[in-house]
């Protein structure tokens, strides 16, 4: 027999007994499909719930963190007072110029 | 058996592209577009099961675990159709599954079996069939390895080409030929030695 004949033969003879499906098999296979479709409700529960609870604790650790990366800016300083020293050492003198914001000049007398 | 190839514009993809673009009613029409694709699934499987079945009977040696296995494949695919790439044909795609299925059923059955006990041996039923030539080709069939006697179920039986086989079973084309041959041959001897009793 030639290789084409053979294929058809073989082919036709595999064709000649074909079992059908158990009913049993069709109506596990339902069974496990109604389970299946309601196994993804009852986990969306644990799994919103486990989403929830992430979410919380992360929330909180940016809170705490918060700090760490955005430092507050403190405020700008004012200059209160400028303070300049002269030392003349051969003379044993020290001269300290003190600039107040506040330093009013004494009244001439008169 | 029917094979359709699916597109994105036919069909019920056609239905889900819609739905999203619309966003009226999301969630419940998105429901309803998923009961379509499940719906879809049905449809295809029907033409399809038979063969599938008989396919899997086949491979595992007419072992009553084909029926588990069996259920596996369809609820793998059911479970996962959502997924399927339309541009696939069907068939091919859910015999792909049937072979994992299978091998992950062998595999199984090696875990708890490391050495195989004596009474497990051949244990496997005979082909249940009365006309005996059919019943010849089943038992040359029966003779291959697992891996060829797919090979020659999926090409013989269930009609697949050499490139769908190649794709179902991850083996190259020129292996799937050399097994066909292989398979082809050690039919002939067996009608050749039956021919000669």
């Amino acid at each position: 027999m030639k290789n084409d004949e053979l294929d058809r033969f073989i082919s036709q003879n595999l064709e000649k007994y074909e079992l059908e499906i158990p009913d049993i098999v069709q109506e596990q296979v339902r069974r496990r499909v109604a389970a299946a479709l309601e196994r993804p409700l009852r986990a969306a529960w644990k799994r919103s719930a486990l989403w929830g609870a992430l979410l919380a604790a992360a929330i909180l650790v940016f809170v705490i963190a918060l700090p760490q990366f955005f430092p507050p800016v403190p405020a700008a300083r004012k200059i209160s007072q400028i303070r300049t020293e002269f030392s003349i050492p051969e003379k044993n003198i020290k001269i300290i110029w003190v600039q107040r914001a506040d330093f009013q000049m004494p009244e001439p007398n008169g | 058996m029917k094979d359709v190839l699916l597109t994105l514009t036919a069909g019920n993809a056609r239905t889900l592209s819609g739905h999203a673009i619309m966003g009226n009613g999301w969630n419940g029409e998105m429901a309803q577009t998923m009961a379509d694709e499940k719906e879809l699934f049905w449809e295809l499987l029907a033409d399809r099961q038979k063969k599938l079945f008989n396919f899997l009977h086949r491979a595992l040696n007419f072992s009553e675990d084909s029926q588990d296995v069996y259920q596996e494949v369809v609820i793998r695919a059911w479970k996962y159709f959502p997924s399927f790439d339309r541009r696939q044909k069907f068939s091919t795609w859910i015999f792909t599954i049937a072979h994992n299925e299978i091998k992950k059923y062998f595999n199984q059955r090696k875990k708890e079996h490391k050495v195989i006990p004596l009474e497990l041996l051949g244990t496997d039923p005979p082909a249940p069939v009365g006309d005996p030539v059919v019943a010849l080709i089943f038992g040359a069939a029966r003779q291959l390895p697992l891996r060829q006697r797919e090979v020659f179920f999926l090409f013989y039986y269930n009609k697949f080409s050499i490139a769908e086989i190649a794709a179902i079973s991850g083996l190259r084309q020129g292996n799937v030929k050399f097994i066909l041959s292989s398979g082809r041959e050690t039919v002939r001897r067996a009608l050749e030695a039956n021919h000669e009793k």
